[in-house]
């Protein structure tokens, strides 16, 4: 638990962040704001990640996921907001810390891989390079939202 | 001039033993060559140890080296450094508890390569049963974990071969493929797909 | 003292039957009007639109057609166009191609026709609307698992009169 004080700190010391507990008392769960990378369908949106840590954390990875039928991305799953990454699962190692996982998933909106599709239909769309569908579908359910 | 000392305040410092590189370091330092007698090995590795322990923090709790585990009160003996075979330093307890998860595969958080204490560190000698008995408890588990994947892979390719078992997956695949519209009523559809003028 | 105590409680009693008769009138009154209401909603999706959505695959015959007016069909929330490869649909040649700029996201662009079967999948709209002579190829047979009904069209200008 005192790692995760101190990761509040060095985040809290920051302001170019959104990264923050709920509330600051409780640092089991964590909310983040990301932004939707330049030159990508998601370009122009934000996006809320949730987070929570379990107990045995940093030797686990945190639990993120997106808001519900807020995310469309292979490597989502659009109906839950689960994410497949390989550092939020085997992968994992307790030196990464939340700023680092958030930063990789925001990686991950500019990189998606079509050998783990959490999406099945973009996943085709990405297996086809059909990336005029893929970016188009994308923008059709972000605008949707709105 | 006269000089009386009225009071001395001793200072001490200690640091981990991490000595790994640092003779070669300070041969091959052109800084240290020319002046080879006026700092020996000992207070160099002992200088560039403190110096680096500063800066330097265990990668998984982030407290320096010569700090404490989040476990524990006093630093030293009962929290004591382990340096692995590839040079990365860890308090004991954090990396003991990392290797001993099923997700660490007995790798270094670090580099990803199999964590073995460095032989021949003063250090490290305390520890060495004990991180021998996890790395064969992690190996072996790892092989255990490669059997079951090939005993999984098996099975699947055997239900390949069984016409039954390949349409019970097929529809569960179906099933799980069509998530948020669940067709109402199968026998309504079908009739839906008599249009007037019908798809070759 | 005792006389006015019995008043107290006269009163209050009445004062009970009143409130009592006030609740029971009143949710009979709201349910009734709820079941009005129901009736209404009944009334209004079995005459008006069967399939409240719509994914219209756009091909040649229909993007060169003059006579349908996209720019409305496109500013009903529940439809969408998918353009498949090698089908020109540029939004500004004719006047009926002007589409509301808030609307263009709801146009959806396919290179491959593999792509465009995906598209449909994912949106899983009540009602697929397309002409398979345009096509040149099957519609895939699990897409009826992914729409509730499949409208094959051979003149797409029919289209418009469904929607509005």
């Amino acid at each position: 638990m005192s790692r995760l004080i101190k990761e509040y700190k060095t985040i809290n010391a920051q302001d170019d962040i959104l990264l923050f507990p709920e509330t600051a008392d409780n640092l089991n769960n964590w909310t983040a704001m990301i932004t939707g990378p330049p030159n990508t369908p998601y370009e122009g949106h934000d996006f809320k990640l949730y987070i929570s840590i379990p107990d045995a954390y940093p030797n686990s990875p945190p639990m993120v996921k997106f808001h519900r039928e807020a995310m469309p991305h292979v490597n989502v799953n659009y109906e839950t907001g689960e994410i497949c990454l390989d550092i939020l699962k085997g992968e994992w190692s307790p030196v990464y810390n939340l700023l680092y996982t958030v930063q990789s998933i925001e990686r991950l909106l500019s990189e998606p891989n079509a050998d783990s599709p959490l999406n099945l239909e973009l996943g085709i769309l990405m297996r086809e390079g059909d990336k005029t569908a893929y970016d188009s579908l994308v923008r059709y359910y972000l605008q949707r939202q709105k | 001039m006269k000089v009386r000392v009225k009071e001395v305040y001793p200072i001490f410092a200690w640091s981990w033993d991490t000595y790994t590189e640092s003779t070669d370091l300070h041969n091959n330092d052109p800084l240290h060559n020319k002046y080879p007698n006026k700092i020996n090995n000992e207070t160099y590795t002992f200088l560039k140890n403190y110096r680096n322990d500063i800066d330097d923090v265990c990668g998984i709790c982030r407290v320096s080296y010569n700090g404490v585990c989040p476990n524990c009160k006093m630093p030293g003996k009962s929290c004591p450094l382990v340096v692995g075979t590839c040079n990365h330093n860890f308090h004991y307890h954090c990396i003991y508890r990392w290797l001993d998860t099923v997700n660490s595969k007995g790798l270094c958080p670090m580099c990803r390569q199999e964590f073995t204490l460095k032989p021949d560190v003063v250090i490290n000698a305390k520890h060495t049963q004990k991180f021998m008995e996890l790395i064969s408890k992690n190996r072996e588990r790892r092989l255990m974990m490669e059997r079951e994947e090939r005993e999984l892979n098996d099975d699947l390719n055997m239900d390949e071969e069984d016409e039954v078992t390949r349409d019970a997956i097929d529809n569960a695949a179906g099933a799980t493929e069509a998530w948020t519209q669940v067709p109402q009523d199968i026998s309504d559809e079908e009739e839906d797909m008599t249009y007037d003028d019908p798809i070759e | 003292m005792a006389p006015s105590g019995r008043r107290t409680s006269t009163s209050r009693l009445i004062g009970y039957g009143a409130a009592l008769t006030i609740a029971i009138g009143t949710t009979a009154w709201l349910l009734w009007n709820s079941s009005k209401d129901e009736d209404k909603d009944m009334r209004a999706t079995n005459t008006s639109q069967l399939y409240k959505s719509k994914c219209i695959i756009v091909t040649n015959s229909a993007s060169d057609s003059p006579n349908i007016k996209w720019a409305k069909i496109l500013a009903d929330p529940n439809v969408v166009l998918i353009i498949p490869p090698k089908v020109e649909f540029p939004q500004s040649a004719y006047e009926n191609h002007v589409v509301d700029s808030k609307d263009i996201y709801k146009i959806i662009h396919c290179n491959t026709m593999a792509g465009v079967w995906a598209c449909v999948k994912s949106l899983k709209k009540d009602e697929l609307v397309l002409n398979s002579n345009d096509l040149g190829e099957n519609v895939p047979v699990d897409i009826v698992r992914y729409v509730k009904h499949i409208s094959n069209v051979e003149d797409m200008t029919s289209v418009l009169d469904e929607v509005e």
